[in-house]
């Protein structure tokens, strides 16, 4: 059996000022772009909107453009696109990379850049079906008073479990965005808060009520950038993230492996994605293994999994240092044999 | 290969249903709509998985307007049913059992009102102590699942032995514990399996009707359409005429569309409301309340000599039943049939018990138990090898059944192919004994299956038209793509094109009896019932024939529409010339035949497994998979290849990913989210080969193919862990995490 979704009334309208101003008339509202997200959480009425606003009768936001020494991203950019992208490809490989193993090819399909960012955070006590959440009291996520996660808290646990907002922090990406009170731009690194319930829209740059993402610009480097995404699922085929690590580096000297700057950011550990902080100081240092073992000890103190999942958190936990090894194996030239002849299997 | 001399036998002809599948025409229960009024029908089900039902009050529900009707219990016969012990009510009385045990039924004019009434139906529970593992349920103090269980009518093969054991059997032949006193080296292990989900495409649906007669017609997706008819019936406390059972399309079954399921209710809402009422599973809605695949819990001890001679094995095998006794209790009546494996061993004892658990009740999924035990028999086979330092595959060869070995239940295993498969899956995948790891992290893996096949009785008519072409008529639905084996069948014996043989499945009052489309058996069953049917039609042919050819029925041959005397191909006469004497004469041409319950037939199939691991994230990459099946004579090689191929994607879930997983005493995972079977991209490429030795009683020499290409598929897999990096994952499923965990250990 099931419980009905709860009524609401779509909207579709023409063009983006019409959206915003739908929003604006009804808080509440939820956009709908893919669905892929949304639609699920509907019928498992862990969304219950009066009104969608369904954003596929408007033009402009399926685009992919060059701005100066940047590439805007409409929000509307499927995973699918995104990856085959050629300029995606060609300037942000990791990023073309993390969004074209998102799901799988079909939900790639339909899935986009500005529902990825917003992605809601994913639960194993939340992602039920009414009948479920009901029989086990709910959660504090939703309906319910307790989390079953840590009951002793007051805090939601769900993680963040996108592919692409590592990568974007990482990159130091800027959303733009649009909302009855007008438009303006966020930092994505300013963009999500650390509660499951409120990941997004809870954090000073979090979104505004009825704010719209229109485009991602992300700033082109002018030194060439490394990039890599690590993924660790399941199925290698589809499945959400257990764990997701974004890892770039710029070389001060690329055949000794010396370092100019590198950034790691964390995806489906916490209630939101996160960049890594402290790695200023490998600034000069060469990425070698015990390089490697630190980054590794500093990615694990951000990584905070907990019983989200049905997977057991030591797993996912000890994932983040395999993560980065892998990471910096694919980066660094040379590296892979010497951190095989440290690793625990040979 | 067997050379072949047929014309249609052999041949690999596309799928018979392929264009109306392919062009969405075919009728599955879920289409079904029938002319006037139809209402919506929805089950309420337990949210707990075991609690005393203190009371329900309808009274809100009633209210909503555009419900028509709320059955419960009350609606219903006193009746307890079962198809091996009657312990299950078609809708809850006092008790429910696990989460998704039935309690009440809304017929509504939508769909959405359905499901609005069943939130405003109250129920008052009072909550019992639930037992969710199978060890557990043995103990003393288990809270008891069926404290009445003695007074259970047995219907068919359970052995009830108090407690929450719902079935006992054991067999046995020679000493083993002498003989483990005698052996060189005894090992013993346990093994464990997940509990998983046939994930059949189609969700369970059915369709009732109240009849003006009074009696019931009730269209449902089900394997089994006479033995679902004799629940039903059995549970409405009206003979089995009353009762009319149509058979839809079935969208993928696997052993899992052969338990009743809401088809009571909706006939108990069809009556009460006066309309036909159409109830159809949602996804979750199946994975909680389907019969999935028990889990088992496998110690296995082997004695053996230094010769590599296998001499003693004993077998203790724990099987989680659920909540009801389904077909956990047929696995554990079949299981000491088949859990000696492909071995000869002299001295063994196979004991299994099939427990109650506050779970779904498990039931068939190809092969029941065979994929479980094999995992568990070839595992050790491996193992053994490895610690006494012999070659596995010899030590396999050495302790094969011959043919004509006597199995433990006392049948004589007839056209044993196990050294031919074995041979057959080490020419086709290159395997080498010497067993070098191609790389740091690959492996390959073997495994010898074993599994018996059939054998319950079918019959059916094949009548001839006017133009001579035929139409065969059957009870049994076709799962497989069986249909398209049993036309060739028919066709071959008239000698007629494929698109002159129709074959049309009926309804439980228009069939004559049919077997389930279960057990590898439609082919061989129904088949053999086809054959004689059509022999039956030739058979009248020639004795029509007799007057115009002046020759004796022994000395004819149907040709192309024609039957001739054989080495004179001048002398011939149509069918069609036949059929018009048939009807100035004899009446209309029919043919009819039967099988009855027939021996189950041995098969076997080697299957091979290569896999790269990585031992940082524990998870495995299958990078190639060659598969041997001893078929008899394939009477579709495509249709015979593709059950392989799908078994064996089947069996890598079971292996890797599925698992169905209860925390806080219910289902984690009843969604294809979080229940993991293997998409289309983790199948690696999959090469087969056909063994083919025509079988000494099937039709034209056929075996059961459905099951058999599960078995070996675990071990195979495991076995190629092993070789990759050394270590052995003794619980299904081999998990990422569970995989990395035995990594480091040994590290």
């Amino acid at each position: 059996m099931t419980y009905p979704m709860r009524p609401f009334e779509l909207h579709r309208p023409a063009d983006v000022a019409e959206a915003v101003a739908l929003a604006g008339e009804y808080p509440g509202a939820q956009y709908l772009a893919g669905g892929t997200d949304l639609v699920v959480n509907l019928r498992r009425r862990i969304a219950e909107p009066d009104h969608v606003i369904a954003l596929g009768a408007i033009e402009g936001l399926g685009e992919v453009t060059r701005e100066g020494n940047a590439l805007a991203i409409g929000a509307r950019v499927t995973m699918a696109e995104l990856a085959a992208h050629p300029e995606v490809m060609a300037r942000l490989p990791m990023l073309a990379e993390a969004a074209g193993i998102v799901a799988g090819p079909t939900i790639r399909g339909m899935a986009t850049l500005g529902g990825n960012l917003v992605l809601d955070t994913r639960c194993r006590y939340y992602n039920q079906s009414f009948f479920w959440r009901q029989a086990n009291d709910f959660c504090l996520k939703k309906d319910g008073s307790v989390c079953p996660v840590a009951p002793r808290g007051s805090f939601c646990w769900a993680a963040f479990s996108a592919d692409t907002p590592p990568v974007l922090l990482a990159l130091d990406a800027v959303l733009e965005l649009t909302g009855p009170k007008g438009g303006r731009k966020v930092p994505l690194r300013n963009f999500y808060g650390n509660d499951g319930r409120w990941s997004i829209g809870e954090a000073d740059g979090g979104l505004l009520p009825g704010e719209l993402i229109l485009r991602v610009r992300i700033p082109l480097p002018q030194a060439p950038w490394h990039g890599v995404y690590e993924k660790v699922r399941v199925r290698g085929s589809i499945d959400y993230p257990l764990a997701g690590l974004a890892m770039m580096v710029r070389w001060k000297d690329e055949t000794a492996r010396e370092i100019a700057e590198l950034r790691m950011a964390l995806t489906a550990l916490n209630p939101q994605p996160m960049m890594v902080p402290g790695t200023e100081v490998f600034s000069g240092r060469e990425l070698d293994p015990d390089a490697v073992a630190e980054l590794s000890r500093l990615a694990g103190r951000t990584g905070k999994p907990m019983r989200t999942t049905v997977s057991d958190p030591a797993y996912r936990r000890a994932m983040i240092a395999t993560m980065v090894e892998k990471a910096a194996a694919r980066l660094a030239p040379g590296l892979g044999p010497a951190l095989l002849q440290q690793a625990r299997w040979a | 290969m067997a050379a072949h001399t047929y014309n249609q036998v052999g041949k690999p002809i596309p799928r018979i249903d392929n264009a109306s599948k392919l062009a969405g025409q075919a009728i599955f229960a879920e289409d079904l709509q029938p002319a006037g009024k139809m209402l919506h029908g929805l089950v309420l089900r337990s949210p707990h998985p075991h609690a005393r039902i203190r009371s329900i009050d309808t009274a809100r529900a009633e209210a909503l307007p555009g419900v028509r009707a709320i059955v419960t219990a009350q609606d219903l016969p006193d009746r307890l049913v079962g198809r091996y012990l009657a312990d299950e009510r078609a809708l809850a009385t006092d008790t429910v059992r696990f989460v998704g045990d039935r309690v009440a039924a809304v017929a509504a004019d939508t769909r959405e009102v359905a499901q609005e009434a069943l939130g405003l139906i109250d129920v008052d529970y009072e909550q019992l102590p639930a037992v969710m593992d199978a060890f557990d349920a043995l103990e003393d103090i288990a809270p008891l699942l069926h404290p009445r269980m003695a007074e259970y009518e047995v219907v068919a093969m359970a052995a009830p032995a108090g407690g929450n054991i719902c079935s006992l059997n054991e067999l046995s032949r020679g000493d083993p514990e002498k003989a483990f006193a005698q052996a060189d080296r005894v090992f013993e292990e346990v093994y464990t399996t997940g509990m998983v989900h046939q994930a059949y495409l189609e969700p369970h649906a059915c369709l009732g009707i109240h009849n003006p007669d009074g009696s019931f017609t009730v269209h449902s997706s089900t394997q089994a359409p006479f033995q679902l008819r004799g629940m039903i019936a059995d549970a409405l406390a009206v003979s089995h005429n009353r009762v009319r059972l149509v058979p839809t399309e079935i969208g993928g079954g696997f052993g899992g569309k052969i338990s009743m399921q809401d088809e009571v209710a909706a006939l108990a809402l069809a009556r009460k409301s006066g309309y036909p009422v159409r109830i159809v599973m949602t996804r979750r809605e199946d994975f909680l309340c389907g019969t999935p695949r028990a889990g088992f819990h496998i110690a296995i001890k082997t004695g053996v000599s230094n010769d590599a001679k296998l001499i003693a094995r004993t077998l203790d095998i724990l099987l989680d039943g659920g909540a009801y006794a389904h077909g956990g209790v047929l696995v554990s009546w079949a299981l000491p049939n088949f859990a000696e494996g492909p071995y000869n061993i002299p001295h063994l004892r196979i004991t299994a018990r099939c427990v109650y658990t506050n779970k779904p009740p498990s039931s068939a999924f190809r092969a029941p138990g065979g994929p479980q035990v094999n995992f568990a028999i070839e595992s050790e086979m491996e193992r053994i090898a490895a610690e006494m330092g012999w070659d596995a595959v010899d030590f396999r060869r050495n302790n094969l059944m011959p043919d004509g070995h006597v199995s433990t239940s006392g049948a004589t295993m007839d056209c044993v192919m196990a050294p031919e498969t074995l041979d057959a899956a080490l020419a086709l995948s290159g395997y080498k004994t010497d067993q070098t790891r191609p790389a740091p992290n690959r492996g390959r893996g073997l495994a010898v299956g074993n599994w018996n096949v059939g054998g319950m009785a079918s019959a059916a008519v094949v009548k001839l038209n006017d133009d001579g072409s035929a139409t065969l008529l059957t009870g049994v639905v076709d799962l497989t793509g069986v249909h398209t084996a049993l036309a060739q069948i028919v066709a071959e014996v008239l000698d007629l094109a494929m698109d002159q043989v129709t074959v049309k499945t009926l309804d439980t009052e228009s069939a004559p009896h049919a077997t389930i489309a279960a057990g590898s058996q439609v082919l061989k069953s129904m088949g053999d019932a086809a054959l004689r049917a059509t022999e039956h039609v030739r058979e009248q042919l020639f004795a029509l024939a007799v007057e115009p050819l002046d020759a004796p029925p022994s000395r004819m041959e149907l040709h192309q529409g024609d039957v001739r005397v054989k080495g004179a191909p001048g002398r011939s006469v149509p069918v069609t010339n036949l059929l018009g004497r048939a009807m100035a004469t004899s009446g209309p041409v029919v043919g009819q035949g039967a099988t009855g319950n027939y021996k189950r037939m041995p098969s076997f199939g080697t299957h091979v497994a290569d896999v790269e691991v990585d031992p940082d994230t524990g998870q495995v990459q299958l990078t190639g998979y060659w598969a041997s099946q001893d078929v008899g004579i394939a009477v579709n090689p495509v249709a015979v290849e593709g059950q392989i191929h799908g078994a064996i994607v089947q069996g890598i879930g079971m292996t890797l990913s599925e698992e169905m997983i209860f925390h806080d005493d219910r289902l984690a995972n009843a969604n294809f989210l979080d229940y993991k079977i293997p998409s289309v991209l983790d199948v690696p490429p999959i090469e087969t080969v056909l063994v083919e030795q025509p079988a000494v009683d099937g039709p034209f020499g056929a075996k059961g193919i459905g099951e058999p290409p599960i078995v070996p598929v675990p071990a195979a897999i495991a076995n190629a862990i092993f070789h990759a990096v050394g270590v052995r994952v003794t619980s299904l499923p081999i998990t990422p995490e569970k995989l990395r965990k035995a990594i480091r250990a040994k590290a």
